[in-house]
């Protein structure tokens, strides 16, 4: 196993190792540079300099490229144009420390204006880290399901670009190993008058830990984030999501739903900043926990921070057990204990997946998953 | 004591009236030399001749509060200026002479007195250029009440001096160690002045606890502190400040309230506070509240260049209930930090938070809460809303709840809305034909009604006035 290495240097072995331009360097060692101003000086034990196997299966239908980042890199100017810019200060821990150190991954392009489709599906013995750039052309329409099933600890660096009108259904489901501590830190940057609509599911992992940061700096940019599991046996979720409205008439709207059984443990951190250059922006942030056990644990902690008076924000959050009456009706009507359970459980999460207003058939498969997932819980009488 | 004397030089003469004269002149010159030291400590403990289990827990507190350091995860506390706490004890020295001259005190605070149309001597007081409000046949006829019913409220230096045993069971152990926070052992390592309040098993207490009555008591000071103790069944309303602004050159509050509301007790803290703009108020207050207990917390925080408070209640019994009020005001240059936090301990237990700010030029308000259950609690209901009427673009506002729940029958509901002033409710208001300025103050006072309909009418009317003062020249 190699020994500690200072990140600097790791994120400069990581660069020499897939041969980049020097402007990609540059993004890692900034991604470095803002990581230590956080935490510290920092190394890392155990880095290893390699590809992995990333298996990446596809489907895709308009004008769509799939590359891996050192083709993108030859091919033009468009990830250089993104990745180039400098850091806002918010990016999540998480995604910098993976883009400092990715040694493998890939690049999603979407162009046209006829709508495309992206399915892709992430396997095998990733790189330890590993970076998934999606770019969204202006004006284009796509919608994209993204499964990942991953055996092995990951850690993702994903962003998402979406240039001026585009418009982009964004549906990830993350159904990885039982024993695997995934890691995944994300990105978006909206341009002027895009539209992101994003669902996030997690089945599987036994540690799990996700951090957003929405980007608004597009004028009436429009942001929809959708989180829904349920966390069961020892699973452990962390998920922070920071919205960033920096420009006039932005949108958004977070809605995070979990039932946490067994012994696991929910950790939620949302956040809402709408900056003074912001008028007319309009926020809201709706967290919900159904507690199912005795021993698991819910953490929410919704934040909002306005610095404009010309605002509309809000925030709720509700923390509940099962509903008692609920329960009843569906007994009265001769249907099992657990049987209810499930009934109410499955009510609970697929609310989110029908106001996420997803495609049928991603929303047919995802309701499959929660629904094996709550089988767990309550398994059928 | 000479009457004089105390009416002269304010409560610095309550010190000078003590044996030891010279040692308070001493203690004073030398903490304008050396700053915060152990020995300064154990002087005022001296001063005040006080027992040695209390003399233990100044510096206990004092060693706790050079190992803190100044907490940074909230407002700006760099230009706190610790050094300013020395003025604690005052020699009569030229340069700090007390009480304030009335010719120093701002214009706007006597503008405010004006249009509030608080009485003459109480204006004085306010602004530290009278420490003596004659209120003296009020107040003893209060007492005398009171005493009739067994109720001991005096202030806290008599209460350690003639109430040792009482005292001693509650102060700084149980509900605010001095452990608890930097500000905490601060104030229990300088403390003084402050109301003792002891309620017996089963006493009403048929009108509410002014200390406003108790004013020729050293009760407003810098590190002021608040013991109230309900014991079985007993009922009480204290009510603390006043929404008159509070002039003073103190450039530190931190005061410490503690509560204890024993089983089927009832205790209701209504506390305003307006200091003027160059206080740091860093206050910590925390009830525990035992089975069937109702603890309400109702509070106004006005003035202040920057508030720090978040009450606290330690639900610890079956059935106990806690419910806080409050209302924060920023205009230009405060930031009001403030919240309110529950700890669910045990079952059946039940809170409700209603926060309602408002901020303008410039000013910050933010909302930091904490809900707690524990696993073992069953059956626990809590309802958070906190609501910003934000009323310019330069002024900030912040919603942080914390929610930690590791019960699996909790019932937990939290809202919070940040917004401008309807536009809507004042077209409406002036379609009917109110004027801007009045339409305005109508929104206002609706949104701030489900707190100032829980003050005593005096205060609800100052403070409808206050908040009105403070939302002027806000339209257009």
């Amino acid at each position: 196993m190699p020994g500690d290495i200072p990140l600097e240097q790791a994120a400069r072995d990581a660069s020499s190792f897939l041969g980049e331009p020097e402007w990609l360097l540059n993004a890692r060692l900034s991604a470095v540079a803002l990581l230590e101003k956080r935490n510290g000086k920092a190394e890392i034990s155990g880095f290893r300099l390699s590809k992995g196997k990333l298996h990446v299966s596809t489907r895709t239908e308009g004008e769509v490229a799939i590359l891996t980042i050192a083709e993108a890199l030859k091919r033009g100017n468009a990830l250089k144009e993104q990745l180039g810019r400098p850091l806002t200060g918010k990016e999540p821990d998480d995604y910098l420390l993976a883009l400092a150190l990715f040694t493998g991954g890939n690049v999603i392009a979407v162009g046209g204006t006829a709508p495309a489709s992206v399915f892709l599906e992430m396997a095998g013995g990733a790189p330890d880290y590993f970076a998934t750039f999606f770019l969204f052309a202006n004006d284009s329409t796509a919608a994209v399901f993204a499964k990942s099933s991953f055996a092995i600890n990951t850690h993702e660096a994903r962003a998402l670009f979406l240039g001026r009108g585009a418009t982009a259904h964004f549906c990830a489901l993350q159904e990885n190993g039982e024993k695997a501590d995934t890691v995944a830190g994300m990105v978006a940057r909206l341009g002027e008058g895009s539209s992101l609509k994003f669902l996030n599911s997690n089945i599987g992992s036994n540690e799990k830990k996700d951090g957003f940061l929405f980007l608004q700096d597009g004028r009436g940019s429009r942001c929809e984030h959708y989180e829904v599991s349920l966390a069961r046996g020892r699973q452990k979720f962390s998920k922070s999501s920071f919205h960033f409205h920096s420009a006039p008439d932005t949108f958004s709207r977070s809605v995070f739903k979990y039932a946490t059984a067994g012994s696991s443990q929910v950790n939620v951190d949302g956040q809402v900043t709408i900056e003074q250059n912001a008028p007319g922006s309009d926020t809201h942030l709706l967290a919900k926990s159904l507690l199912l056990s005795d021993d698991s644990m819910s953490k929410v902690v919704p934040q909002l921070y306005v610095h404009n008076a010309d605002v509309a924000a809000g925030h709720g959050s509700a923390l509940t057990p099962m509903p008692e009456e609920e329960l009843f009706y569906l007994q009265s009507r001769g249907v099992g204990e657990s049987e209810s359970k499930l009934l109410v459980l499955q009510g609970f999460l697929q609310d989110v997946l029908v106001k996420s207003e997803i495609e049928p058939l991603v929303l047919r498969t995802l309701s499959e998953e929660l629904e094996k997932d709550a089988l767990r819980v309550f398994p059928r009488d | 004591m000479d009457e004089t004397i105390l009416k002269e030089y304010g409560r610095d003469a309550l010190l000078r009236d003590a044996p030891t004269d010279d040692a308070v002149l001493h203690v004073g010159r030398k903490a304008q030399h050396t700053g915060l030291t152990i020995d300064i400590v154990k002087e005022i403990s001296e001063v005040k001749g006080e027992p040695d289990w209390m003399r233990e827990k100044r510096l206990e507190s004092f060693r706790i509060f050079e190992s803190k350091p100044v907490p940074t995860w909230g407002p700006d506390l760099s230009q706190l200026d610790f050094a300013s706490i020395v003025g604690f004890v005052r020699p009569k020295g030229k340069e700090n002479v007390q009480p304030n001259k009335w010719e120093e005190v701002p214009d706007e605070i006597k503008d405010t007195f004006e249009r509030l149309g608080i009485p003459e001597a109480e204006r004085k007081f306010l602004a530290g250029a009278s420490v003596q409000y004659d209120s003296e046949v009020l107040y003893k006829s209060l007492r005398k009440s009171m005493t009739d019913l067994g109720v001991i409220f005096t202030d806290m230096d008599s209460a350690v001096r003639d109430y040792p045993e009482i005292v001693k069971k509650y102060f700084m152990n149980k509900c605010v160690p001095a452990s608890d926070n930097k500000f905490a052992a601060l104030h229990g390592a300088f403390w003084s002045g402050g109301s003792f309040v002891y309620v017996p098993a089963g006493v009403k207490v048929p009108m509410p606890l002014q200390i406003y009555f108790m004013m020729n008591y050293p009760g407003f000071g810098q590190f002021e502190h608040t013991l109230i103790i309900a014991e079985e069944g007993a009922q009480v309303q204290y009510i603390e400040g006043c929404s008159a602004p509070h002039y003073t050159k103190d450039s530190m509050h931190a005061a410490v309230v503690e509560i204890f509301a024993h089983k089927e007790s009832r205790v209701r803290y209504t506390s305003i506070q307006n200091w003027s703009t160059n206080v740091y108020n860093l206050n910590t207050k925390r009830a525990v509240v035992y089975e069937d207990a109702v603890m309400e917390w109702v509070g106004g925080t006005l003035g202040s260049k920057v508030t720090m408070l978040y009450p606290c209640s330690m639900l610890m019994g079956r059935g106990a209930r806690a419910e806080h009020l409050n209302i924060a005001v920023a205009g230009a240059g405060q930031v009001k930090d403030n919240g309110a936090k529950v700890f669910h301990m045990a079952s059946d237990t039940s809170s409700k938070i209603v926060s309602k700010s408002i901020c303008k030029e410039g000013g910050v308000v933010r909302y930091r809460g904490k809900l707690f259950v524990a696993k073992n609690a069953l059956r626990v209901k809590s309802n958070v809303r906190c609501d910003t009427i934000i009323v310019d673009s330069k002024s900030k506002a912040e919603t942080v709840p914390v929610m930690d729940i590791r019960s699996k029958d909790a019932v937990i509901g939290h809202e919070a809305s940040v917004g401008r002033i309807s536009e809507e409710q004042l077209f409406y208001l002036m379609s009917r034909g109110i004027d801007a300025e009045e339409a305005l103050s109508l929104v206002v006072r609706g949104f701030i009604e489900p707190i100032v309909k829980e003050l005593p009418l005096e205060y609800a009317v100052e403070m409808n006035r206050l908040i009105e003062m403070e939302m002027e020249g806000s339209v257009g």
